[in-house]
């Protein structure tokens, strides 16, 4: 085998974008440079993160189209979001290995550009379908997820790509899925594999310590609900199973801790409608991740919910579990795979009084809460270490490399 | 396969929003309508409702043909970078071999 360094080109965001792909992204390269010589292709102009703006070279992603000979390999973060736009079209012509955060590209597509959601749409359809084309944009309006999972819009970098990593199973049959409907895959190519989702343990944090710097009850019991605050996070089914716990837990609390965006609507007049206005904290968004994991210690209870998943990955489930907190999540998708002595699944179906004898059920115990808390932790210094991921990713792009370096083609 | 139509054009209607006698004045506006240009009009639309179509099959013709277009690009794109990885190898397989020897004749 041969022992140089490859040099590998990384197209991501990177922060001060705001995505988690940023973040995940700044986690991964210390690890990943270890193994190869690293250049970035990102469009965040001067990288917020002064560990990785002194360590790396950065470049615009659209000059990948002048550098792409000095390179070895491509490797391609793509997610649901418009700041992979111009990832997108550099991926068209210069195809590599992509990790698909999500597999189901839609909103990322159509944001970027309603054009190239067009052409993405047709060449999934493999011929123009108008009529399909007004029933996905009707579908992405009304955020009808399972209308637009039909047609993931992955097929160009399925057909395309000489490999794919995902973060779990779900993802990786939907990937396989389209990879059997297209007419143009090989059956060595695109390799896939599944790597988990990277996420390092942070510092412990005093509770009560984090609660007095948000100047949040020593004695309440706070429920939490993180990151970007969306419908299909279920605000209004935490809230509605919230307020059942009232009579039974008058000192408890919920906290949401993250950006609500504007189709989630007003989450206190949600929780007037409930009649637990005065018991909902919205925090907003909580920077820099510091501060998010000191508000997040800072609760008993998080939820994680999903009403339908587009096989993505959580990256705040992930940080959630990392603190040591016991979560909720719906049995569906990567979620249904995490471990069940690590956090506590409701039913794909299950509505707002099932919701609530689970809260219930970790209100009235500490002991299930700390030792769903430790089993948390355990799992992803176990599962998602950067360093063991990094290695996973060498080991991928090694082999996609050698496969197709010592084929015959 | 569907395309997006494009409605077909239609005669005017020569509407009046004068109050009461808006109806008796579109009725002699659609007379003289009728007796100076209808049949030419007529045609006309006829004509350009065929331009409309013959240009919307060939549009939609066109989009299909963009699609096979887009679809073998993706293909060649891949053999490409497939190429350019194999090129990559075997432009380091000298300096590979010379280290390996290097380090042999060290030995």
């Amino acid at each position: 085998m041969m022992t140089d360094r490859l040099s590998i080109a990384c197209i991501s965001p990177l922060n001060p974008l705001r995505s988690g792909i940023s973040d995940y992204t700044e986690l991964l390269l210390p690890f990943l440079s270890e193994f190869f010589d690293l250049t970035l292709y990102s469009d965040c102009g001067v990288p917020a993160n002064p560990l990785i703006a002194e360590r790396f070279p950065v470049y615009p992603v659209l000059d990948l189209y002048k550098h792409h000979s000095l390179h070895d390999l491509r490797l391609y973060q793509i997610g649901n979001s418009p700041h992979h736009r111009n990832a997108f079209t550099v991926l068209r012509t210069l195809p590599g290995v992509v990790v698909l955060h999500e597999p189901f590209l839609h909103h990322g597509l159509y944001y970027s550009s309603p054009l190239h959601y067009r052409r993405e749409l047709f060449y999934e359809l493999g011929a123009p379908d108008w009529i399909r084309l007004r029933q996905m944009e009707q579908a992405l309006f009304n955020d009808d997820r399972q209308a637009l999972m039909d047609v993931p819009l992955i097929g160009r970098i399925v057909d395309s790509s000489l490999g794919i990593l995902v973060h779990s199973q779900t993802a990786r049959r939907i990937v396989e899925a389209c990879r059997a409907k297209s007419a143009f895959c090989r059956p060595d190519l695109p390799k896939i594999m599944v790597v988990p989702h990277l996420m390092c343990v942070p510092d412990s944090y005093e509770m009560m310590v984090c609660r007095a710097n948000l100047g949040l009850s020593p004695d309440a019991l706070i429920f939490g609900m993180a990151g970007f605050i969306h419908p299909v996070k279920e605000p209004s089914l935490a809230l509605q199973a919230f307020a059942r716990l009232q009579s039974d837990f008058p000192q408890a609390l919920f906290v949401f801790l993250g950006e609500v965006l504007q189709e989630t609507g007003d989450l206190l007049t949600i929780a007037r409608e409930f009649g637990v206005a005065d018991k909902v904290i919205v925090l907003g968004r909580v920077e820099p991740l510091e501060r998010l994991h000191q508000a997040m210690s800072a609760c008993d209870i998080i939820l994680n919910l999903r009403r339908t998943t587009i096989g993505e990955t959580s990256g705040i489930a992930l940080r959630t579990m990392a603190l040591g907190k016991p979560t909720v999540v719906r049995n569906v998708g990567w979620f249904g795979e995490l471990p069940d002595e690590a956090c506590v699944k409701i039913g794909p179906e299950d509505g707002v009084e099932d919701l609530a004898a689970v809260m219930r059920a970790l209100a009235s115990s500490p002991d299930m809460r700390s030792r769903l808390g430790e089993e948390a932790r355990r799992y992803i210094e176990r599962e998602c270490d950067p360093r063991r991921v990094a290695r996973q990713y060498a080991e991928f792009l090694w082999e996609v490399y050698l496969s197709i370096g010592q084929s015959r083609v | 396969m569907d395309t997006q139509r494009l409605p077909p054009l239609r005669e005017h209607d020569f509407p009046s929003s004068v109050p009461v006698v808006g109806p008796l004045i579109r009725l002699v506006r659609r007379f003289l309508y009728w007796l100076t240009a209808k049949w030419a009009v007529w045609f006309l639309i006829q004509q350009q409702n065929q331009i409309n179509r013959t240009i919307e099959d060939w549009l939609c013709e066109q989009e299909a043909w963009l699609v096979d277009l887009d679809r073998d690009m993706t293909i060649l794109a891949r053999t490409v970078a497939e190429r350019e990885i194999r090129w990559r190898y075997l432009a380091r397989m000298p300096e590979a071999s010379r280290a390996a020897n290097q380090t042999q004749r060290d030995d």
